[in-house]
């Protein structure tokens, strides 16, 4: 087993950037981005790329690039997002200027006053973005409430030793000042009494908001 | 710089609520070490019926071998996919692919070219890859590298220092770059043709098979 080049180390999320059209003949849009500790300039050496591809014809036309951040840079929820669009056609070449937004997490928290789910999960997307992202809520009294990237584990019986009322914390990451939507994913999984479930807590379908 | 792999599910059944899939990666011919590396992503529902879902992974370059083989640019995806339908959670059989990599050159006899991309995709264009070109004999250390371009502001005075740096390169001017895809999967690729200095001769154009197209028109199929 290698560990890979090139790639974050670690869970991440995607926040996606739009772009319309100022003119006809745009031929590509492409988002470069790089991340970085508070105060720190960009370094561009260390940048991403992502193509914003067709979002609809418009007009104007749309366009959308999802970027992948990781959730931590040094340790930290804080930090910077560096990005520019570079855009091809219509007569020429141009970058944007960049704009740095600070990225920052907030915990949600689901109360399961009946003790009723095994795990619990957030889904949450940023802004307009159509990417959903998933971050296991950790049960409090439970350590090992499974990692954001792993597949849900049955802990049927460790839930069953945790003094009730069972509260679980997630978070949920995005631009500070924007929102950010988010459901609950409820499980329970390896009741012995074979009345496993899901369900989605989702406000209705609307997601609950909250901002960053 | 990364590439970029689309990975679609189309609901085979009623019930699903959500998938997601788990990925990592290996040398070739290696197994997946979950314990190691373990991604996973919640896919995009696209709607539809039968409802589709689809999701864009970000590919490493390459994977390190940690006995002493150094960096491996071929290297092995695994991936399966976690399928919540009914209330209960399921898991497909998993997958591995080799994902191997191809060297892309472009011959520029005259020294005409400025400025030069490689624009592929795997499948289809719905993840593609804009991958600047360099001739490996243009110093990596100046301000002037293909890479370095996006965010140098001042773009007429890059296009004139890169122009005046390559009229110092032998001709032919050999453009490389390089790509990776699934073994067998096909990429489609143009070559993004830019000739950006002087200023009053500035060209630029999407290159395939046919000769000039636009972005995403006209394009090479290449399997790996």
């Amino acid at each position: 087993m290698g560990m890979a080049d090139g790639v974050i180390e670690g869970p991440t999320f995607a926040l996606t950037k739009e772009w319309v059209d100022p003119s006809p003949g745009i031929d590509l849009v492409e988002v470069h981005y790089a991340w970085g500790p508070p105060g720190e300039p960009p370094d561009w050496e260390r940048q991403e790329t992502a193509v914003a591809t067709p979002l609809d014809p418009g007009p104007p036309p749309r366009r959308a690039a999802a970027l992948e951040l990781p959730r931590f840079v040094d340790g930290a929820t804080d930090f910077l997002l560096h990005s520019f669009f570079f855009v091809a056609g219509a007569g020429g070449q141009a970058s944007t200027p960049v704009i740095t937004e600070q990225i920052g997490a907030r915990e949600v928290r689901y109360d399961d006053a009946d003790n009723r789910y095994t795990n619990v999960g957030v889904v949450w997307t940023v802004g307009g973005s159509r990417d959903p992202n998933y971050s296991v809520a950790a049960l409090d009294g439970l350590p090992f409430s499974g990692g954001d990237d792993q597949a849900v584990t049955p802990v049927y019986e460790f839930v069953q030793a945790v003094p009730a009322p069972h509260v679980f914390r997630g978070r949920v990451w995005g631009v500070k000042g924007q929102p950010v939507t988010h459901v609950f994913h409820l499980v329970r999984l390896g009741s012995p009494a074979g009345d496993d479930a899901e369900r989605w807590d989702d406000n209705g379908g609307r997601g609950w908001p909250l901002t960053i | 710089m990364t590439w970029y792999l689309r990975r679609e599910w189309v609901d085979q059944e009623d019930g699903i609520e959500s998938v997601m899939i788990h990925y990592t990666w290996s040398l070739p011919e290696g197994w997946p070490d979950w314990e190691r590396n373990h991604n996973a992503r919640m896919l995009v529902d696209a709607g539809g019926f039968p409802r589709r879902r689809w999701k864009v992974l970000r590919m490493p370059r390459g994977v390190y071998d940690e006995h002493g083989g150094g960096l491996s640019l071929q290297y092995r995806l695994h991936f399966f996919f976690e399928v919540w339908q009914h209330g209960r959670n399921w898991h497909t059989d998993l997958e591995s692919q080799d994902i191997v990599y191809r060297d892309m050159e472009y011959v520029d006899h005259e020294g005409w070219v400025t400025h030069l991309c490689v624009y592929w995709s795997v499948y289809d264009w719905q993840a593609p890859v804009y991958s600047p070109m360099e001739d490996p004999r243009f110093p990596g250390d100046s301000e002037f590298t293909s890479e370095r371009y996006y965010a140098y502001q001042d773009k007429d005075r890059y296009s004139y220092f890169k122009s005046q740096l390559l009229g110092q390169l032998p001709l032919p001017h050999l453009w490389r770059s390089r790509i990776w895809a699934p073994r067998g999967a096909p990429v489609l690729q143009q070559f993004h043709v830019g000739h950006l200095y002087p200023r009053e001769e500035t060209f630029e154009t999407w290159l395939g098979p046919d000769g000039p197209s636009s972005a995403g028109g006209g394009h090479w199929v290449l399997h790996l």
